[in-house]
């Protein structure tokens, strides 16, 4: 008589004799197959952690950008122009969409914005935000992707080209700082081949406002193959990233800052669940 | 190797990801077949997990977890296809026990009564069974796989021996009757 087993021994030794050597040639030469007619989704993923600390240094540096920027933003800008529609080149008021423009606030745009008129409007019912994108562009709602994925994807019809949105929670005791650090310093450590010049050290992250919130840029170079703003809007933080998959182009600095232009933040219809994993 | 082989994917080299699917595709399925009972529908979620893991392989930060990312995918995936009850349940209906690879159960009572016990399982703590014992995963990549705390993870494994085992004397029970009544 066969000795009993351990039921854990058992389960093993049965799953291991009854599981298929090989799969099907077919399984591999029909994916094979798919592959070839399906294109990369463009994004990359926003590193998500939580993090400490920002410098004097760093706060002088954007109080004198802001300034300067808004000074010449006094000189350049038509008296005319509404408040909340500083740069944008568009006319707001030929907007077919239903929801009354944000517009831009970026007090560091020192170039005309696309037109954002004939953008279709986006608002997410789980990310806690409203944005416009363009008409040929496409949205998949956050959930549809892969397990963890919670962001909203604007695809183009170039395959290289996205642009994504994502939204966390700070945790309780967490400042928009000390995140920012701690973020910058997973990225460096998660992405290192981008090295540098998309991380680096939050100090020279570039501060603009978007949504009326302060945010900040970093990535831009075409080795990023992405440029990305963090803004915090009531303790939410919000990932909006353009991603060029192109070691010769960056993502198109204007098309990027035209997106911000349009973007509302409404944390508190954040739906998120505040565990939501990381992909 | 691997590591180098993710980064060209990533990049867009479909004969890099090509390699890496062929190493990966038999255990794939192997792990799909053991949690859905279902041959075809093995096929169909490890053909599925390669083609999105193609897809969306720039969503992957660190090319070091790739094959515990794979299996991520391809465990929504049967997820997905386990919620088609109906051809599942088809897919039961028909589908015989496959015959023992080597001789590695000799106690061919013994090894029915674990492949029904097994098939009596909910499909979630089937796949936390298949990763814990076919893969050999340890808690920690088992978490990892599942992106559930260890802690969850080892209450789970606890919960899905107890259903086995009551799965197994649950069969016992209708087997008895049966051999009762056979003539001798």
């Amino acid at each position: 008589m066969t000795p009993r087993m351990d039921l854990e021994d058992r389960l093993a030794q049965h799953l291991h004799a009854e599981a298929p050597a090989r799969a099907p040639d077919r399984v591999l030469l029909g994916a094979l197959e798919s592959i070839e007619q399906t294109p990369q989704r463009r994004w990359l993923p926003a590193p998500r952690k939580d993090r400490p600390m920002f410098t004097l240094l760093r706060l002088g540096l954007v109080a004198a950008l802001a300034g300067l920027a808004t000074a010449m933003l006094l000189v350049l800008s038509p008296a005319s122009r509404p408040s909340n529609d500083l740069v944008a080149s568009g006319s707001p008021a030929a907007s077919p969409a239903p929801v009354a423009s944000p517009g831009p606030r970026s007090t560091m745009r020192l170039f005309t914005l696309k037109d954002t008129s004939a953008w279709l409007r986006w608002t997410s019912p789980v990310l806690g935000y409203a944005m416009r994108f363009p008409a040929d562009w496409n949205v998949e709602p956050s959930g549809t992707g892969e397990p963890g994925d919670t962001a909203d994807h604007f695809t183009s019809n170039d395959p290289a080209i996205g642009f994504s949105v994502d939204a966390e929670r700070l945790s309780p005791g967490v400042s928009f700082a000390d995140w920012v650090a701690q973020y910058s310093a997973d990225g460096v450590a998660g992405n290192g081949q981008y090295g540098p010049p998309c991380w680096g050290k939050p100090e020279a992250w570039r501060s603009i406002t978007v949504g009326g919130v302060e945010a900040l840029v970093h990535g831009g170079p075409a080795q990023c193959y992405f440029i990305e703003a963090v803004a915090n809007a009531g303790d939410v933080v919000y990932h909006l990233t353009g991603t060029r998959v192109d070691p010769q182009n960056g993502f198109d600095a204007t098309l990027f800052e035209s997106f911000l232009s349009t973007v509302t933040f409404q944390p508190d219809a954040l739906a998120l669940a505040p565990d939501s994993p990381a992909p | 190797m691997q590591t180098e082989l993710v980064e060209r994917a990533r990049r867009g080299d479909r004969e890099a990801f090509g390699v890496l699917a062929s190493r990966s595709v038999d255990r794939l399925y192997a792990v799909a077949r053991l949690s859905l009972r279902d041959a075809d529908l093995a096929e169909d979620a490890a053909q599925e997990t390669l083609v999105r893991a193609w897809r969306d392989l720039r969503t992957l930060r660190d090319p070091d977890r790739f094959e515990a990312w794979l299996y991520r995918i391809l465990l929504r995936c049967c997820a997905e296809l386990g919620r088609d009850r109906r051809r599942h349940q088809a897919g039961l209906a028909v589908l015989p026990v496959e015959p023992t690879i080597g001789d590695a159960a000799p106690d061919m009572a013994g090894r029915d009564e674990l492949e029904r016990g097994l098939r009596r399982l909910p499909l979630d703590q089937r796949t936390l069974l298949v990763l814990r014992f076919y893969l050999d995963l340890p808690v920690r990549d088992v978490a990892d796989v599942l992106g559930i705390p260890i802690g969850t993870v080892k209450s789970r494994l606890h919960y899905a021996l107890e259903a086995m085992r009551a799965a197994l004397e649950a069969e016992a029970r209708q087997a008895a009757p049966l051999r009762e009544g056979r003539p001798a």
